[in-house]
């Protein structure tokens, strides 16, 4: 379909600052036109005034369902609610059933993503047999079929086998992804160990297997000189170690996701299953190590983690209840109410997490705001203001912390090649 | 009046309601002396206690309140409900309601089952023990037998001592006896400690004379065998040289302190026999007590008021 439109007056965020009050013509999925009083006759007109425009968002870790667990998401609504989110582009996790550890199965998931509306999609394939952490999947034929990343979604305990999957897909230039979780130290966990867990009589996941896991990664990436991208750091002390290997020069990237930046343990303390999360919150000095190294690039990305889940399997007792939140519709607003809001994040340091590094990560072109370039880029509105409803998303799911929160900011459109996703999207697609 | 629809935790009491229980608590004990064990005060009203987890003392105890104020008592065990079908515990909860439940008496294995009971039910509930969070009642009434002998908490020094780590009747314990101006000694293996006590003032010790020394009451948790396969200890008999309350150990302790133990005992494990028998155990009191203490609940969260009680015939 061919798209013509104006906006009007938007400040476009660019990394040398916003360019304010700037009409952009988007016409057959390009910025056609970019400047001050733009006319386009016939063209529907959108008064962006007050709004921002920032290159569309990149998440690095997503759950999506398909194939095997369509009754919590599928390809058709993960990828809209990414797309209303404000993400262009999302890496599928492999822990799928059957787990994504063969062609065919990378091979699905592509091909039917890239057929689906939405953001686009990009597949990490497992890194071992079954994602059992016990032999490695054929790495270059996954590769072959197009993933982009290796990783189990989940810890690989044999140290051996994560010594030969960085030597072996090191050949291949294809990061590792790993989560820092000792299956040991946190196994039967729920909580972050700490007092508030230990009032609330939660079973403890220490900091320590964070540490103890992420430190062996990093010494086996540094020793085999494999890419490692940390998935879901939580602690403070894990963006100390972080900066450390950085500074050696181990090819090492991180990433934190939104919820871990906003909310802490004293969270939990109605047992609410949607705060139930791996890894678990933290208390605050966590959280603002963790903004602290978001800010200064030692945590290179912001992700969502977005696990959707039924409402049954959360209605349930807190210790059975399984681990994740849905993000993709609350990322931003929530990100922008408790961060760039009061002051904490800037929004350069939010495109830089969010859009910018994980580009360069995953080796994707960085959009810019210059005529003639194709659509990547999203509209927000600060000033909307409204009651989180997770009943209204597109996502299949309605599991995250933030339902009821009064949040601030609203995606109102994302522009991805000729389509329109979002408010505006509705609005002028018809 | 209590605030909050649910009994979930002394953790969110004021002090001002955990000492109305405790009052409400007195008149209803002397119904022991009774010839007829019998206040009208619930009739009609529907108390189901539903139990996921066994139990004969909580359970007895909560039946026995029920219908001596009564109530209509109806006992679920979940291993003979239809829970083994599958049934979650919030349909559990949605099918007692539709039969009329006024307030449910919940034990569960889990820890915060009583506050998704609590969202999904407009019946009142009471937490009668959940996984290793709170046990409210147990809490109330070693209170009540504390102020009882003692005549007052305030400014008394109680020595909790054992798996502090897994146990509900602890957490309750402390969160009452800091509210009502108590000083709280724990002690255990640093591997049974859950961490974070010390923010609340409570004073962690690993040494148990040390802990016990000078306190005006004792009170001994249960150790369960299953932890040490856990590796939380390396033997039942390490821990009982290390925790295990002897007639030797008494002798720390002034003549007028007290023994607590909520029961059951593992006797010659954390507590021997010789000291469940010594002058200074109280550990049949707490039973008795309990019963008094769960009609006072019962009662105020019924909408009662504790002076109706007080003259009441």
């Amino acid at each position: 379909m061919s798209l013509k439109l104006l906006i009007k007056g938007v400040s476009l965020w660019s990394p040398a600052g916003f360019i304010h009050e700037q009409d952009v013509l988007i016409e057959d999925g390009r910025l056609a036109r970019i400047g001050r009083g733009l006319a386009a006759a016939g063209a529907p007109v959108i008064d962006a005034r007050g709004w921002i425009a920032l290159p569309g968002l990149v998440d690095l870790h997503s759950h999506l369902g398909e194939p095997g667990q369509e009754e919590r998401e599928t390809l058709a609504s993960g990828l809209m609610s990414a797309a209303w989110g404000g993400f262009t582009a999302v890496l599928a996790m492999p822990d799928t059933d059957p787990p994504l550890d063969s062609e065919t199965g990378v091979g699905y998931v592509l091909r039917q993503g890239a057929l689906t509306p939405g953001a686009r999609i990009f597949v990490a394939a497992a890194a071992t047999k079954g994602r059992k952490g016990e032999e490695l999947a054929e790495l270059a034929r996954l590769r072959k079929a197009g993933a982009s990343a290796a990783g189990d979604a989940g810890p690989i305990a044999d140290a051996a086998i994560v010594r030969r999957l960085f030597e072996y897909a090191k050949m291949l230039d294809m990061p590792v992804l790993l989560e820092a979780r000792d299956a040991r130290l946190s196994s039967g966990g729920v909580a972050h160990e700490g007092a508030e867990a230990g009032w609330l009589g939660l079973a403890g996941i220490p900091s320590s297997a964070e540490w103890v896991a992420l430190a062996r990664d990093l010494l086996l990436a540094e020793e085999a000189g494999g890419r490692l991208h940390v998935q879901g750091v939580s602690t403070g002390r894990s963006v100390a170690l972080l900066g450390e290997a950085k500074a050696r020069g181990v090819r090492v990237s991180a990433e934190c996701t939104f919820h871990h930046l906003i909310l802490d343990d004293s969270a939990l303390a109605d047992y609410d299953t949607a705060k139930k999360l791996l890894p678990p919150l933290r208390p605050r000095r966590d959280v603002e190590a963790l903004i602290e190294g978001v800010k200064d690039g030692t945590v290179d990305c912001i992700v969502t983690d977005h696990t959707p889940v039924t409402f049954e399997e959360k209605n349930v007792e807190f210790d059975y209840a399984p681990f994740g939140a849905a993000g993709f519709e609350a990322a931003l607003p929530a990100l922008y109410t408790h961060l760039v809001r009061p002051g904490l994040l800037s929004w350069s340091e939010l495109a830089n997490a969010m859009s910018l590094r994980p580009r360069a990560l995953m080796g994707l072109e960085q959009p810019q705001f210059n005529e003639g370039e194709p659509c990547d880029m999203i509209l927000f509105n600060p000033e909307a203001e409204g009651v989180l409803d997770p009943a209204g998303w597109r996502s299949k799911a309605r599991n995250t912390p933030f339902a009821g929160a009064r949040l601030w900011g609203r995606v109102e459109g994302t522009f991805l090649g000729d389509r329109v996703y979002g408010p505006l999207g509705a609005e002028v697609e018809g | 009046m209590l605030r909050q629809k649910d009994l979930l935790g002394l953790r969110s009491l004021s002090r001002e309601e955990i000492e109305l229980v405790l009052d409400t608590a007195r008149p209803c004990k002397q119904i022991f002396e009774r010839p007829v064990k019998k206040f009208p005060t619930l009739r009609g009203k529907v108390v189901v206690n539903l139990f996921y987890e066994a139990s004969t003392r909580t359970r007895t105890s909560f039946e026995l309140a029920g219908k001596w104020m009564s109530a209509d008592v109806i006992n679920i065990a979940a291993s003979s409900s239809s829970v083994v079908k599958g049934e979650s515990l919030s349909d559990t909860a949605k099918t007692l309601e539709a039969l009329g439940a006024d307030i449910v008496v919940l034990r569960h294995g889990a820890s915060g089952a009583a506050h998704l009971l609590a969202r999904t039910v407009k019946a009142r509930v009471i937490n009668a023990g959940d996984g290793r969070h709170e046990h409210p009642t147990q809490g109330l009434l070693d209170l009540f037998t504390i102020r009882e002998r003692k005549g007052r908490i305030e400014g008394l020094t109680v020595a909790v001592i054992g798996d502090i780590l897994h146990s509900r009747v602890a957490r309750s314990d402390i969160w009452g006896l800091l509210k009502l101006g108590a000083r709280v000694r724990v002690a255990g293996p640093p591997t049974l400690i859950p961490p974070g006590l010390d923010e609340w003032g409570v004073e962690v010790y690993h040494d148990a004379d040390r802990a016990i020394e000078g306190a005006d009451v004792v009170n001994v948790l249960r150790i369960q065998k299953e932890r040490q396969a856990r590796g939380l200890f390396p033997s039942l008999r390490e821990y009982t040289a290390l925790y295990g309350i002897t007639k030797e150990r008494l002798r720390l302790l002034p003549e007028d302190a007290l023994v607590m133990h909520p029961g059951p005992a593992n006797l010659g494990v954390e507590i021997t026999q010789e000291v469940v028998d010594d002058p200074r155990s109280v550990i049949h009191d707490q039973v008795t007590n309990g019963v008094a203490v769960r009609m006072a609940l019962l009662y105020l969260m019924s909408g009662g008021d504790a002076r109706e009680l007080e003259t009441a015939d």
